[in-house]
């Protein structure tokens, strides 16, 4: 830059020197006129310039110190990350997967509990209020006792048949005082008389008083065995009947018998 | 479970399976009747029927204890109230006492209260 306006002021200075020198010998040249007005028009370009170059320059600073504070802001970042990342690191980690089993699976439980549904309530079950259900009790108390000899009776009349009919009728009546129908509770917390009889035990019970030997009853196996045997006991005395008949037909043969049913007929001219 | 007892070598003394009865495997037929058990009209039954004062059916019921175990409590479908009974079994006491309509009718109570109690305990 410098050195162009030296240039550019050297010409300037030249060409007036020049036109002076002219004027001065009394010739003034035209020619030396026009230089000096081109030198001084390249003086102002450069000055123009100039002011450009120098506006470029100041950019530029300024671009600088952006890029050095974008800099300094990007090293305070990452080293806050990296800060960060330490103490994530650093904090005692408990693994699940070490964590030691428990006696019961999950599962197991939740099917269990499944299970049990039907005749437990959780153990989050909020009662109805209490006083009304309380005084309902005493009276059943009161009321159960008035039934025993009832009840006595007639559970011997009902020995062979089970222990139907009092049960239901003194569980219902229970059940009836002390649950109220829009409660919850649909259920009782012990096997009623009637899925008892729909066990097993009231089928043996059943079986017995029908006089058919519960013992008798044979397993899956067991009954296939006893077919297998059945088939091949059937098979044997179907040959072994074969076998007599076979035998009969052999002692009484008269060689007629063995040509058939129809050389039975009597031909004397076979004698 | 293999009901065919005379596989496992387990007779009776008649020489009858024992493992298998009526069609139910004796598994099977045990924990209906210790389910049973948790009914006290039930219980006031067999105490009628002078069972509970019969030896062999109380070592039976001491050997019924076997329910306790986690193995075969997952089996029971009333375990609080069948638990309890056959503990309660096991007591002369008990088994005396069951006979009293007062003491069942209570025990029905008890029952009750206990397997609806939920929080109220």
């Amino acid at each position: 830059m410098l050195s162009s306006f030296r240039a550019s002021y050297q010409r300037v200075e030249q060409s007036l020197q020049r036109l002076t020198e002219s004027i001065a010998s009394y010739n003034p040249s035209a020619t030396a006129a026009d230089e000096l007005l081109a030198a001084d028009e390249a003086v102002s370009e450069i000055l123009d310039q100039l002011v450009i170059h120098q506006s470029n320059h100041i950019r530029i600073e300024e671009l600088r110190r952006q890029t050095e504070k974008l800099d300094e802001t990007l090293k305070t970042t990452l080293q806050l990350l990296a800060d960060t990342r330490k103490q994530i690191i650093a904090i005692p980690s408990s693994t699940p997967s070490d964590e030691p089993r428990r006696q019961v699976k999950a599962e197991d439980l939740l099917a269990y509990a499944k299970f049990i549904s039907k005749t437990t309530v959780p153990p989050t079950f909020r009662k109805q209020p209490p006083p009304i259900k309380s005084e309902n009790a005493q009276a059943q108390i009161t009321n159960g006792i008035a039934t025993p000899p009832l009840g006595a009776q007639d559970q011997d009349n009902a020995h062979t048949t089970g222990i139907e009919n009092v049960g239901t009728k003194a569980l219902s009546e229970v059940q009836r005082k002390m649950l109220d129908p829009n409660n919850r509770m649909g259920f009782s917390p012990w096997p009623s008389p009637i899925v008892i009889q729909n066990g097993a035990l009231g089928e043996i019970q059943r079986m017995v008083e029908n006089g058919q030997d519960p013992a008798s009853v044979l397993t899956a196996e067991e009954q296939a065995e006893l077919d297998r045997r059945n088939k091949e006991d059937e098979e044997r005395e179907k040959l072994a009947q074969e076998e007599a008949e076979r035998r009969r037909m052999s002692m009484f043969d008269t060689g007629a018998v063995r040509r058939g049913r129809r050389e039975s007929v009597f031909n004397p001219d076979d004698l | 479970m293999a009901a065919n007892g005379q596989a496992n070598g387990k007779t009776g003394s008649h020489g009858q399976n024992i493992e298998f009865y009526a069609g139910h495997s004796r598994f099977e037929i045990e924990l209906e009747f210790v389910q049973s058990l948790s009914n006290p009209y039930y219980l006031q039954h067999l105490a009628s029927q002078k069972y509970l004062e019969n030896e062999e059916f109380v070592a039976y019921l001491a050997y019924l204890q076997y329910f306790q175990d986690p193995k075969y409590l997952r089996y029971l479908q009333y375990p609080g109230p069948t638990l309890r009974a056959l503990e309660m079994l096991q007591e002369e006491r008990f088994r005396k006492e069951i006979l009293i309509p007062a003491v069942v009718e209570a025990m029905v109570a008890e029952g009750f209260e206990a397997a609806t109690a939920g929080l109220g305990r």
